[in-house]
């Protein structure tokens, strides 16, 4: 069998035994008309009826909220299947159980984000489960889906770090006013953007560290403009166009690859600096957008020009 | 909107819901629950405009939106710490060896996501290079280059995720 359809067979496996939720048409109603009081009882017994022919075993991952408007959602006898707890246990091992629990077992990475901080190369999934999700105890469906999650830990050989301690040093801490740090001095930033408070040390390679920056109302845990300095040399994309000795840009798409500026591209300026540093500035897609590819492209320009490091 | 379009969205959450569920999971990395909460936002929308494109393919609407809102929602979550270097551990997850099918689908959590989003329309959901390209917004070209990249970190997996 050719990759294609292996990796077809293996979603095909992944997802087999999901199905809607009878109550899907009325939560949809729910999120859409939540000040009226007019539930429509006709067309939620239609649903019922609808999803009692196309889905003849009607298993579902969530259980609906109870409310009003599930009144008329169908009331269907699913025999329920108690998580059992297997924290701690070999994740294989609790696979093997929760399989034969008659659940859907899935052993999950740990996770993308909580590896950034260390070094890719010196970490490997552990064998021991952490979390499930659902939790211990709780009932679910027969063949439901249990997430297995087991932590990222230290690879045994590779890096004699240790991963960086993701709790609570892996930032630079007070940067004051946010544009001193690493070596470097920011000293332009365009108008209304400023530091927004967090740093990140480590994600980007060995002695890097990255500190965003952002406009007003901007939400929690997004960035306008984004600093990141590395010893590192990928961190420079020398491909982009070149505005200055040392200094290019271009935009890259979520996997590094070269793209032209707009939506799900990021527009990125790389520079050289001499001691091995580099440094990199990033427009997020959405600020890019708001300044117009001309004025991004001008502000990014000014912006790592004036980076300068300090001695 | 009269009572024969809410009959016929009736009809279509019935029928579609499922699949775009599927497709929700595959896409935004496997948490039923998200992918739920997704699907039903995407519906939302398909019922707010229903009398307008009921006639016009709501299902390839209601596509794009799940996978749109996928791809939107992975790229805030992770967009401080992973910009440019998406790319997580080369190393599998090489824990208990769960065989080739969990490393392949551990190796797609792992893609990012408008490359997974690729991969799910063009070998889950069947959909031509054309019409992955008019659901992704992007161009032909995107779409074969990023399948092909996924393809080959897929392949990759495989090789390295079976027993020896």
């Amino acid at each position: 069998m050719n990759v294609e359809e292996e990796l077809k067979e293996a979603m095909r496996a992944q997802v087999d035994e999901v199905y809607a939720p009878p109550s899907m048409g009325s939560a949809v109603r729910r999120r859409r008309r939540r000040s009226l009081t007019r539930f429509r009882t006709a067309g939620a017994v239609l649903v019922t009826a609808a999803v009692a022919i196309t889905v003849p075993v009607v298993l579902t991952n969530t259980t609906p909220t109870p409310g009003p408007a599930d009144a008329g959602a169908p009331a269907i006898a699913v025999p329920g299947i108690v998580v059992p707890d297997v924290i701690g246990m070999n994740a294989k091992q609790a696979y093997l159980l929760l399989e034969q629990a008659g659940l859907t077992p899935m052993i999950m990475t740990p996770g993308e984000s909580t590896v950034d901080g260390a070094k890719a190369d010196s970490v490997r999934a552990g064998e021991n489960v952490i979390l499930t999700s659902p939790a211990a105890g709780a009932v679910i469906e027969p063949k439901g889906l249990v997430q297995i999650k087991v932590p990222w830990v230290p690879a045994p050989t590779g890096s004699p770090e240790p991963p960086v301690d993701q709790s609570s040093n892996d930032n630079l801490g007070d940067l004051g006013d946010g544009l001193t740090w690493m070596g470097i001095h920011v000293s332009y930033l365009p108008e209304g953007v400023k530091w927004g408070g967090s740093s990140y040390v480590g994600g980007f390679g060995a002695k890097s560290a990255t500190v965003p920056y952002v406009t007003e109302g901007l939400e929690e845990g997004m960035y306008s403009v984004q600093v990141i300095v590395s010893a590192d040399a990928k961190l420079l994309h020398r491909d982009g166009e070149q505005v200055a000795p040392g200094t290019w840009i271009s935009s890259y798409g979520e996997g590094g690859e070269k793209l032209g500026f707009g939506t799900g591209s990021t527009l990125t300026a790389s520079r050289d600096f001499p001691g091995d540093l580099a440094v990199q500035v990033l427009f997020s897609p959405d600020y890019s957008k708001s300044l117009g590819e001309a004025k991004a492209k001008e502000e990014i320009a000014k912006v790592i020009a004036a980076i300068r490091q300090e001695k | 909107m009269t009572d024969e379009d809410e009959a016929a969205f009736d009809e279509f959450v019935a029928a579609r819901s499922t699949a775009l569920l599927r497709t929700a999971i595959l896409v935004c990395g496997a948490s039923a629950h998200d992918a739920e909460d997704l699907v039903q936002g995407a519906l939302e929308k398909v019922y707010r405009h229903w009398s307008r494109i009921r006639a016009d393919n709501p299902e390839a609407y209601a596509r794009k939106v799940v996978v749109n809102s996928a791809i939107t929602r992975s790229r805030r979550r992770k967009v401080i710490r992973e910009i440019t270097f998406a790319a997580p551990p080369d190393t599998p997850v090489d824990g208990p060896d769960l065989g080739l099918r969990e490393a392949m689908l551990a190796e797609l959590r792992k893609l990012p996501t408008r490359m997974r989003a690729v991969l799910v329309l063009r070998y889950w959901e069947d959909q031509s290079e054309i019409e992955t390209a008019a659901l992704l917004g992007c161009s032909v070209g995107t779409v074969k280059s990023q399948a092909a990249r996924g393809l080959a970190r897929i392949r990759e997996a495989m090789v390295e995720g079976v027993p020896a």
